[in-house]
């Protein structure tokens, strides 16, 4: 009987490893010449982000889909409720210098929204050039290293390109956010940002 | 043993070269790219082809062709996070592709031989290079082009095939041909692949003039 027992441990074991296994990365990084450094501005879906801060060049990471069916995502989206007159939709992305993997941070946006702001509403943000005061409609913040020191506020721009998020089936939505965004913090600056990212229920909590 | 087959082999297909008619055929025409997508892709196409006559219906043929970029023209969109300029603009690029290939063909003859009009049926199949040339004008410093195109290459093997007409005249022949091509089967460098060629037509015309003219190893005048 614990002979069996093992057996079937070790086969559930294997399988488990089988399907971790299997991970594809469905992250399309496309150098731009003309921003070395930097992948280029594109609206296909191609879940990344990247930008110069103080002129070096960082990029999120990759989205990996593991064989379990579970994603590791560079971007996450979701609504902060607050008793103030608009609420906060925070924008977060994962990712690292290119010169350095190993030291992740994050950067995020802050944007006050109305309060009734859910899922369709991605499409009022579409085609929108919107200027960041870091006061009155939201901010810019990161978690990078010594950067994130002291919590600094930073001002700036997003433009999206494409913003929408639709359901498929009842509880399913599916969508697409790309554009452009760069920020000025008292000690740095995120220039030449550009973002293309797939949107579902599991990285978007509203 | 297998040194003697390999002799023999040269030895036949030397006999087969020296004593076959051998022409040396330049051409010229016009080469597009199918395919709804644009830019469309023109070239202007040169070369010349060798030309072994081994029976009276079939036609060994050794081709070298460069085509020439003809420019093309189109637009792509540029943004701005900059709030005192427009978001968007457009940027108009220019579009160059070439090919450079190498090809063995066949001549197959669909007419008999002693009418003056030959027609024919081509089949190439051979190595091509392919460059499409992508250039931008526009203010790179405020503006981020949006899923920009890139000069790329390819490199693989080609197919093509397509019909021939020739006349033949007292010192010479004239043709003219309409070939249909694959695109060149190597993957784009680099990706993505946003620019690529899809089939590609060549309508060409050339001149072919016999060189040599032997039989049983004495030369005919």
């Amino acid at each position: 009987m614990g002979k069996k027992r093992i057996e079937r441990f070790c086969c559930i074991l294997t399988a488990s490893f089988l399907l971790l296994g299997c991970s594809k990365i469905v992250t399309n990084y496309y150098p731009d010449k003309e921003d070395p450094g930097l992948a280029i501005f594109s609206d296909k879906g191609n879940n990344l982000l990247s930008c110069f801060i103080n002129g070096k060049p960082w990029r999120t990471i990759n989205r990996v889909q593991y064989g379990a069916g579970s994603v590791n995502y560079e971007c996450s989206i979701y609504k902060q409720v607050s008793t103030a007159i608009m609420d906060t939709l925070i924008f977060s992305w994962q990712g690292y210098y290119n010169d350095n993997e190993f030291s992740q941070g994050t950067i995020s946006l802050n944007l006050a929204v109305p309060k009734n702001f859910y899922y369709r509403s991605f499409s009022s943000l579409r085609g929108r050039r919107l200027q960041i005061d870091s006061t009155t409609n939201g901010f810019f913040s990161t978690s990078i290293s010594t950067l994130s020191i002291g919590n600094p506020k930073g001002n700036g721009n997003i433009y999206f390109h494409n913003a929408n998020f639709d359901s498929l089936a009842p509880n399913q939505y599916y969508g697409h956010i790309d554009g452009l965004l760069e920020a000025a913090f008292p000690l740095f600056t995120i220039t030449r940002g550009r973002f293309d990212e797939v949107i579902t229920n599991d990285n978007v909590h509203l | 043993m297998k040194k003697l087959i390999a002799l023999f082999l040269v030895f036949h297909i030397f006999l087969q070269f020296s004593f076959a008619q051998f022409y040396i055929e330049p051409t010229t025409g016009y080469k597009f790219s199918t395919g709804t997508t644009e830019p469309k892709f023109k070239m202007l196409n040169t070369g010349f082809q060798l030309a072994w006559k081994y029976t009276s219906h079939y036609e060994l043929l050794l081709q070298l062709q460069y085509s020439w970029p003809i420019s093309s023209n189109a637009v792509d969109s540029a943004f701005t996070l900059n709030p005192s300029l427009p978001i968007n603009i457009l940027v108009p690029f220019a579009v160059k592709p070439s090919i450079s290939s190498i090809a063995i063909g066949h001549r197959f003859k669909i007419t008999t031989n002693k009418s003056p009009d030959i027609l024919s049926i081509l089949l190439y199949t051979g190595v091509a290079y392919q460059q499409i040339k992508v250039s931008y004008q526009y203010n790179k410093s405020d503006y981020i082009l949006l899923n920009p195109l890139q000069t790329q290459q390819r490199i693989g093997l080609f197919l093509s095939t397509g019909l021939e007409y020739m006349r033949q005249l007292e010192n010479g022949r004239v043709f003219f041909q309409a070939l249909i091509a694959t695109p060149s089967s190597g993957r784009n460098k680099p990706p993505p692949p946003s620019l690529a060629f899809k089939a590609i037509i060549s309508l060409n015309a050339g001149y072919s003039i016999m060189l040599k003219k032997y039989s049983h190893g004495k030369k005919k005048d």
